[in-house]
């Protein structure tokens, strides 16, 4: 019998026709074996990989708890890697930690989930902070995962120009960056992709810095970068996720790949949100390997039958979090 | 006649208010001595009013109902007597002196009579007053009192000015500054930094503080674990005078025991519940998760997103999460005193569940010399009357 990350490789890569259900409830016992602090909520919540009986019932941690604990199923010393959310009001930020399988497992999964969508041709630009002046930021880890040719690093004068000097090449640009990142970049002037480009917006604006309704802010990538609404994606992730969602267009919805499933949880209820009503999103990421699979997050969302969501804001009482500060932090040293 | 004192916004930034030319026609036409005594007359009329008719604010005004916010309202009227008036103005020297010609009074708390409160101690000095509310503020309970007042005495009740804004409008914060000559603000450590940086006059600040009580080791009666019940949940654990940890004397199994009978007296707390949203939900729900991860809490009992009992190994303040969640500790009382003389700056106030006259009394004592300046007996920590000297400080001189 394969080893538990052997067998999620293969789902993810297409090698396998294994079920979700069978390896997501693997992965729990497997996170309630090693992993203290979750191992503690499921006792509280009575729920163990004896008791549970579907995919459904396997215990969420909020996402807070990645500020809280340590969240790995390997002594901290053996991990391989740590990524770090950006925080805005709370002085801890989450810290996600990896291990060698689980980070190799996730560089796989994002980069067969990025090109499962979008071209390996196209060129790659990426409007946030270089993996190595952000070794932390799984933003960053990610872009460079994806051989993102160029990093805006803090000087985003010189990155427009050189993202200008690209344009004459004819072949497609893809932008992938923070909003922040993408307006501020557009504040300094617009720039005319080449046909066929796309853009990538992720994290939003995080309350820190001025915030537009997401229709301006599309119509500034469309009208800014001469791209259509059907070439401007947004992604959705977190630093306390590996995987990551996309959706298209305006109007678009987010959809994941086929190794993480969500669900929108009506709080009060504990059970899904009514078909239409919101709710409050709850994903189930296999390759969350060395962490925990499934996650609470305080982000409200209306979900479809398919399980692809469109987001509503967060709970009221929710900090505001996500990539979008690392950068404008960043920025704002320089 | 005084038109509704309660005004959504200022109408022209540009030109100060009049409060000062009005207090100085009323000093005209009375010398401060008969200002004073006007005043005090006034509000202990309107008290015995508003005791007589029972008036409430609509429900719909403020996130609290009637029957809870009355708990607090009655100790409070019940002390406006014009005796007890005098005393306050006596005890801290104050009589036939006069506070600042007008003070702004900056209300970012929640808690509905922060404002009635403030507003009268700056009548017991003959002050003007211009009053800020949060944009959504606590008007209701303000607009009763300042009824009763105009229906009293005109003249006292010209001395108000009440207003709510969010206090992101920047226009009109420099109004209120250049319209005053003190601001006392009540809010959180952000509000008073923001409100200190920007006000150009003296500020008073009443800042972020919550609460506590004590279960020493006595037999402890019913009531008694219903009377915390009540200091816990009264305003949804959202007022400075909310219970958020309960000290308990005594070695872990008692304060398993404790924990058990708070959690028997908050079911049982007849006070209503707040409504359940998702925010709530989601909050609590998040809240519970992170301490069922954490190896020293130990969840005793929950109802709904109501409340939380939470044993917890560290015998510290802490403050509550979210919605309901208090902590129950344990220790000696030399250990307790000791924690609460470290924490005093933090603490409002201190409630005791004991039956011991005796015993009550040494640790009224012992709590009064780490610095805390309400403490009482478990049910009466939401119900202070006008002579609490709220953070240690009187509350009149400071007004000078």
């Amino acid at each position: 019998m394969e080893s538990l990350p052997a067998r999620i490789v293969s789902l993810v890569l297409g090698k396998s026709d294994e079920d979700f259900e069978t390896l997501i409830r693997d992965l729990f016992a497997y996170q309630y074996a090693h992993n203290a602090p979750y191992r503690r909520l499921c006792d509280y919540a009575g729920m163990t990989p004896e008791t549970v009986e579907n995919w459904t019932e396997v215990p969420a941690v909020p996402a807070q708890a990645f500020r809280r604990f340590d969240l790995s199923c390997i002594p901290i010393a053996s991990t391989a890697a740590v990524f770090f959310s950006s925080g805005t009001t709370a002085d801890r930020s989450s810290k996600h930690w990896f291990s060698d399988e689980s980070l190799e497992l996730y560089e796989i999964s994002l980069r067969t989930n990025y090109y499962s969508r979008f071209s390996r041709r196209d060129r790659l630009f990426a409007v946030m902070p270089n993996p190595l002046d952000a070794p932390h930021s799984s933003l960053s880890h990610m872009l460079g995962a994806l051989d993102a040719e160029e990093f805006a690093g803090n000087d985003l004068t010189d990155f427009r120009i050189r993202l200008m000097a690209a344009t004459e090449d004819s072949r497609p640009i893809t932008l992938f960056g923070t909003a922040f990142g993408l307006m501020e970049m557009l504040s300094l002037g617009s720039v005319q992709l080449p046909l066929g480009s796309r853009v990538i917006e992720t994290g939003g604006f995080k309350g820190r810095y001025r915030e537009l309704p997401r229709d301006e802010f599309y119509h500034l990538l469309r009208d800014g970068l001469s791209v259509a609404d059907s070439h401007c994606f947004s992604e959705y992730g977190m630093c306390e996720l590996t995987s990551q969602f996309y959706s298209q267009g305006e109007a678009g919805s987010f959809s994941g790949p086929r190794w993480i499933r969500t669900r929108c949880i009506d709080p009060i209820t504990g059970r899904d949100a009514k078909s239409g009503s919101y709710g409050l999103l709850r994903h189930y990421d296999l390759t969350n390997l060395n962490s925990v699979g499934v996650l609470q997050t305080q982000d409200r969302a209306v979900i479809d039958d398919d399980g692809n969501f469109s987001l509503r804001g967060r709970a009221a009482d929710a900090e505001l979090r996500g990539c979008s500060l690392t950068a404008e932090e960043l920025w704002s040293r320089s | 006649m005084v038109k509704v004192i309660v005004k959504p916004v200022v109408a022209d930034t540009s030109v100060p208010s009049d409060m000062r030319l009005r207090r100085a026609e009323l000093l005209r036409r009375y010398s401060f001595i008969k200002l004073q005594k006007l005043a005090v007359e006034t509000i202990a009329s309107a008290a015995e009013a508003w005791l007589a008719t029972r008036a409430s604010a609509n429900d719909d005004l403020g996130p609290f109902p009637s029957s809870m916010v009355w708990i607090s309202l009655e100790p409070l009227l019940r002390s406006l007597t014009e005796r007890d008036l005098w005393s306050l103005i006596d005890s801290e020297g104050m009589r036939d002196i006069s506070g600042r010609d007008v003070i702004g009074h900056i209300i970012a708390s929640t808690t509905p009579l922060v404002a009635v409160t403030s507003i009268i101690r700056a009548l017991l000095v003959g002050s003007g007053s211009i009053v800020k509310l949060p944009g959504a503020g606590p008007g209701g309970w303000l607009q009763v009192f300042l009824n009763l007042l105009i229906a009293t005495n005109e003249d006292i009740a010209s001395l108000i000015e009440v207003y709510a804004w969010p206090r992101t409008d920047e226009q009109r914060n420099r109004w209120l500054y250049n319209s005053v000559d003190l601001v006392v603000v009540y809010g959180d450590n952000h509000t008073i930094a923001s409100v200190t940086s920007q006000s150009r006059v003296p500020v008073v600040p009443y800042g972020h503080r919550i609460s506590a009580a004590v279960i020493p080791f006595c037999s402890v009666q019913p009531e008694q674990y219903d009377g915390l019940a009540m200091d816990i949940l009264m305003y949804d654990q959202g007022g400075c005078l909310s219970v958020h940890t309960v000290f308990v004397e005594g070695d872990l199994e008692r304060v398993q025991q404790q924990a058990q009978k708070l959690s028997d007296a908050l079911s049982r707390c007849p006070l209503p519940s707040p409504a359940e949203t998702m925010e709530r939900s989601a909050s609590v729900n998040e809240a519970r998760s992170l301490l069922a991860m954490d190896p020293a809490a130990d969840i005793a009992a929950t109802e709904g997103s109501r409340w939380t009992v939470v044993v917890y190994e560290e015998s510290d303040l802490i403050v509550s999460a979210t919605h309901g969640i208090v902590y129950v500790v344990h220790g000696s009382k030399a250990g307790i005193i000791e924690v609460v003389k470290k924490s005093s700056s933090r603490i409002q106030g201190v409630s005791l569940a004991c039956g011991g006259d005796l015993a009550v009394e040494n640790w009224i004592s012992d709590l009064h010399e780490t610095g805390i300046s309400y403490v009482c007996r478990a049910g009466e920590l939401q119900s202070p009357n006008i002579h609490w000297r709220e953070d240690g400080r009187d509350l009149l001189r400071s007004l000078v």
